[in-house]
């Protein structure tokens, strides 16, 4: 039987890890050790993210430079994130030119999407019905158009008795709906850290 | 007791027995007689199988009678028969034929002279009459009948009986083309003679000149020159057997051949004698008894040349001579095709029969050799055999190939390389090919229209909205009522409103550029309340560009609030948390590890009021302003647990309440503050009493909110319409069409 030395290793050092940071909430004297290991792991977490960036810088440059693909976009891209780069670097990144950027750049091209999607939102709606009538869809177009109702808190154009149907609706289906959710999430968070610790899952390869 | 062993099986038997009495095999073997050898040899000679001994038990009575004078144990040893019917059949025939013409004067034969046969099997008449006359008689049973076909009347117009003839000639030649056996010649040259004897005219062939027979029918009264005769017969290719009857002075003559016809003349050693020469006195006696008969015009020029029959007197050494000028086997094949050619047609208008295909007798077909295995006549024949070309034996036929196979090879046969294609295959080709050459040509994409009805539906949705949320911006009018009050905005304003003025406040602000027109005004409403108290405020975000957009919104609001803060006197930018989840862990527990410094990289904990700052607990309160629902829990599951007493109040985006509603209604409550949407920021700024951007979109907010409401039913309403509209129509064709 063959003896994988890189694997055993990697393993071992996941699983102590994970121990140890899981120890240190009940254990006291491991909360040093497992402050420590979390800063190592912010740490990754930044090297990474630059590494990101690096890469997607790569992506794009190899792509400007084949001469069959249209890399129009990812000059684009590439000119806004080095003169971002530039800018923030040496101006520094809350500085005015570095605001200025998010303020007349990034925040008004994310907002026109957010826009767009509204007008999509109630196109789609409009057409639901013409695609598909189902209870699903007559249900889903009736609690859209109650929520917006019950939002809409107008003096005068308050439609007796739907603000309190719309808070019945967001609080109690939709609020266990969630709930739900979340406990199925936070189980899951739960049984892929118990698999990482005993080794059954390796995301990290081994 | 002697013993033989037995040749097949190998065992001992007695010596008289003649077959093996274990595996009946012969013990001793069947040994012929001189002339049985000799005519086995000839046999072998000619490449012939040998003839089976049955066909000796078959053989007639007169070609019996042939063989034995010459061949005693022959004769002896071959079953005696009786008369054979075909011959008294053919003298029956001759002899009614002889009554039907009246000129046919039926004429008995004479007696034979010497008794042949056997008493159990009388001679016929006729070949008794057949009987040689002259001392050199030897062959009586070739002469005799020659002799004897002088003696009858000549009659005309018998052809049927001449077809007779001429099938008996033509069985006789094929017996000599076959190499009978010696009597079987003898028998069948009595039949022919006997058959001669019994016309009653002589046809024409009978009685022409000599210039018309074949040479050996001519017998010439003259003296024969030997040695002419031995050209003669070297020049027509003469086999060497046959060169033995012409006499001791023959050159091409070997002494170990055996001659064909040897048993009809016995006398082979002794030189033959000179042929008569004149005219046949046999033939003037046929004619003289048949005058009508047209002898010498010759009817059959050819054959009556070859038929020239001799006298009586003719014996054994005319015979002798004829059989020397050719060859047996091309003699019988130029008499066949001669014969062929001088049979006359039948007159027409006669009353007289077709001519049947003969019939061989049953002992003739006997004698007919087998051809599975043996080679026949016509391939034994030299002139089917291919000429050799090449080498020293060019121009012969029949030998052995000089020159290796490889040069007589043939040009292989080409076969057309053309494809054969019927129609229907054509047509699957073709067809194919268009889907080949269609493959690479992309079909035409049918234009589309540049405004469709989505567009139109899209553009009508956008100008109403756009229409009705830049009113209020713009004109100030119509301006939408401020709603009631939350108790959620109460409680969290409440807390706010609680805190000493100059405490740190920890406020993170976790949502995207994108959703700043809500989150933006939110926040604005809740910082504006934080700067209003002189609240230390100390940003973070878990974005990367959340420090960016924190310090514009701090910027914002304090324009918007004329506030006079300043950085980082009144409030410090820590910067971007990284690690995620993991990070926030470890921000909570040690934040001055996790964010020593700011986003400048001054350092941020040794000036007050952050000095004092050591755990988030130091905090007066925790705000954390996101749209992300999971951002929000990962706050309240990593760090609302070290805030110990200070309060955590959420700004959420109306998209996350459900999700975190249930952590701000549980007990105890992990969320103290919750303020959701653009809704709970114009009430929180009404409650506060300070517009702000929340107060400045409420109206256009809402109005857009209303209309997006009423464009979706109305859309709603007529795609209901529509559809209605389309089942209607779709019944009634159908009602129609049913």
């Amino acid at each position: 039987m063959r003896f994988n030395l890189k694997g055993t290793l990697l393993v071992s050092i996941a699983i102590a890890t994970g121990f140890i940071v899981l120890l240190g909430y009940f254990v006291p004297a491991l909360l040093n050790l497992q402050v420590a290991f979390l800063r190592w792991a912010v740490t990754l977490f930044a090297v990474a993210l630059l590494v990101g960036v690096i890469n997607l810088f790569r992506t794009h440059w190899g792509k400007i430079k084949n001469p069959s693909t249209r890399a129009v976009y990812s000059v684009v891209l590439m000119i806004f994130m080095v003169v971002t780069i530039l800018v923030a670097g040496y101006f520094g990144p809350t500085s005015k030119a570095g605001i200025w950027i998010l303020k007349y750049v990034q925040v008004p091209v994310e907002g026109s999407l957010m826009a767009i999607l509204s007008v999509i939102l109630a196109y789609s709606s409009i057409r639901l019905l013409r695609r598909r009538i189902d209870i699903f869809s007559i249900t889903f177009l009736g609690v859209f158009l109650l929520v917006l109702g019950g939002t809409v808190a107008v003096p005068g154009l308050e439609i007796l008795g739907i603000r309190d149907l719309k808070d019945w609706v967001s609080q109690v289906w939709a609020s266990a709906g969630a709930r739900g959710i979340i406990l199925g999430v936070a189980l899951g968070t739960v049984a892929t850290g118990l698999r990482v610790l005993v080794g059954s899952d390796r995301p990290y390869g081994g | 007791m002697p013993e033989i062993r037995c040749p097949m099986c190998s065992k001992l038997n007695p010596e008289e027995l003649e077959v093996c009495q274990f595996c009946q095999a012969r013990l001793k073997p069947l040994r012929l007689s001189p002339a049985q050898g000799e005519e086995s040899d000839q046999m072998s000679e000619v490449k012939k199988p040998q003839l089976p001994g049955e066909f000796e038990k078959q053989a007639p009575e007169w070609l019996q009678s042939l063989r034995e004078p010459s061949e005693g144990s022959l004769a002896s040893s071959k079953p005696k028969e009786a008369a054979s019917d075909w011959l008294d059949g053919f003298r029956d025939e001759s002899v009614k034929n002889m009554e039907k013409e009246e000129s046919w004067p039926v004429e008995e034969p004479p007696p034979a002279e010497e008794p042949r046969a056997d008493e159990s099997h009388p001679e016929p008449d006729w070949l008794s009459r057949l009987a040689p006359q002259g001392p050199k008689t030897g062959t009586s049973g070739i002469t005799d009948w020659l002799s004897g076909l002088d003696q009858r009347p000549p009659e005309p117009g018998l052809t049927e009986s001449q077809k007779e003839i001429s099938e008996k000639i033509e069985q006789a030649e094929l017996a000599s083309a076959e190499q009978l056996p010696k009597d079987v010649e003898l028998e069948t040259s009595q039949t022919l003679s006997s058959a001669s004897e019994e016309l009653p005219s002589l046809p024409d062939w009978l009685t022409d000149e000599e210039s018309k027979a074949p040479d050996w029918m001519h017998f010439d009264t003259s003296p024969v020159d030997e040695e002419k005769q031995v050209e003669e017969g070297s020049s027509e290719e003469s086999p060497d057997w046959l060169a033995s009857f012409m006499g001791e002075g023959s050159q091409a003559e070997p002494a170990d051949e055996k001659v064909l016809g040897e048993d009809i003349l016995p006398e082979e050693a002794s030189p033959p004698e000179p042929t008569p020469t004149g005219e046949l006195d046999w033939l003037k006696e046929l004619e003289e008894a048949y005058p009508g008969s047209n002898l010498d015009e010759g009817t059959s020029p050819e054959y009556s040349d070859r038929t020239t029959i001799p006298s009586q007197g003719i014996g054994e050494e005319e015979v002798r001579s004829a059989y020397q000028k050719i060859s047996p086997e091309r003699k019988v094949e130029q008499d066949r095709e001669e014969f062929k050619a001088e049979v006359p047609a039948e007159p027409s208008g006669a009353n007289e029969e077709p001519i049947l295909p003969g019939s061989l007798p049953g002992w003739l077909e006997a004698m007919r050799p087998v051809v599975t295995d043996v080679v026949g006549p016509e391939q034994l024949d030299d002139q089917h055999a291919p000429v050799e070309k090449a080498g020293p034996l060019a121009g012969l036929r029949d030998t052995l190939p000089a020159e290796l196979d490889i040069y007589h090879t043939k040009k292989p046969i080409t076969f057309s390389t053309k494809l054969r294609i019927f129609d229907n295959q054509q047509a699957h080709a073709k067809l194919l090919e268009e889907m080949i050459s269609q493959e690479g040509s992309s079909p035409a994409i049918p234009s589309k229209a540049i405004i469709t009805r989505q567009h139109l539906i899209r553009s009508v949705i956008f100008l109403v909205l756009v229409i009705v949320a830049a009113l209020p911006l713009f004109w100030g009018y119509p301006v939408v009522a401020i709603p009631v009050y939350a108790s959620e905005v109460i409680e969290a304003h409440q807390m706010i409103e609680s805190l000493p003025a100059g405490s740190p406040v920890l406020v993170a602000i976790d949502f995207q550029p994108g959703y700043s027109g809500e989150m933006g005004a939110l926040a604005g409403a809740l910082l504006d309340h934080l700067m209003f108290k002189k609240i230390h405020l100390g940003l973070v975000s878990t974005h990367p560009d959340g420090p960016i957009f924190a310090e514009k919104i701090v910027g914002d609001t304090i324009q918007i609030g004329f506030h006079n803060f300043q950085y980082p006197r009144d409030y410090v930018n820590l910067g971007f948390i990284p690690g995620g989840t993991a990070g926030l862990l470890n921000f909570a527990v040690a934040p001055r590890q996790v964010l020593p410094f700011d986003v400048n990289g001054q350092p941020v904990w040794q000036a007050p009021p952050f000095d004092s700052i050591q755990t988030l607990s130091n905090f007066a309160m925790l705000v954390v302003m996101t749209e992300d629902a999971e951002t929000a829990r990962l706050w309240i599951e990593q760090v609302q647990p070290r805030l110990l007493d200070t309060p955590l109040v959420l700004a959420l985006s109306a998209q996350a309440e459900p999700i975190v509603k249930p952590y701000y209604l549980s007990s105890p409550k992990q969320v103290n503050g919750l303020v959701v949407g653009l809704t709970s920021g114009v009430t929180y700024e009404a409650y506060q009493g300070r517009a702000g951007l929340a107060t400045e979109y409420w109206s256009s907010f809402t109005l857009s909110l209303i209309s997006s409401i009423v464009i979706i039913v109305m859309g709603i309403g007529q795609s209901m319409i529509s559809l209605l509209l389309s089942q209607r129509k779709s019944r009634a064709k159908g009602d129609r069409s049913g």
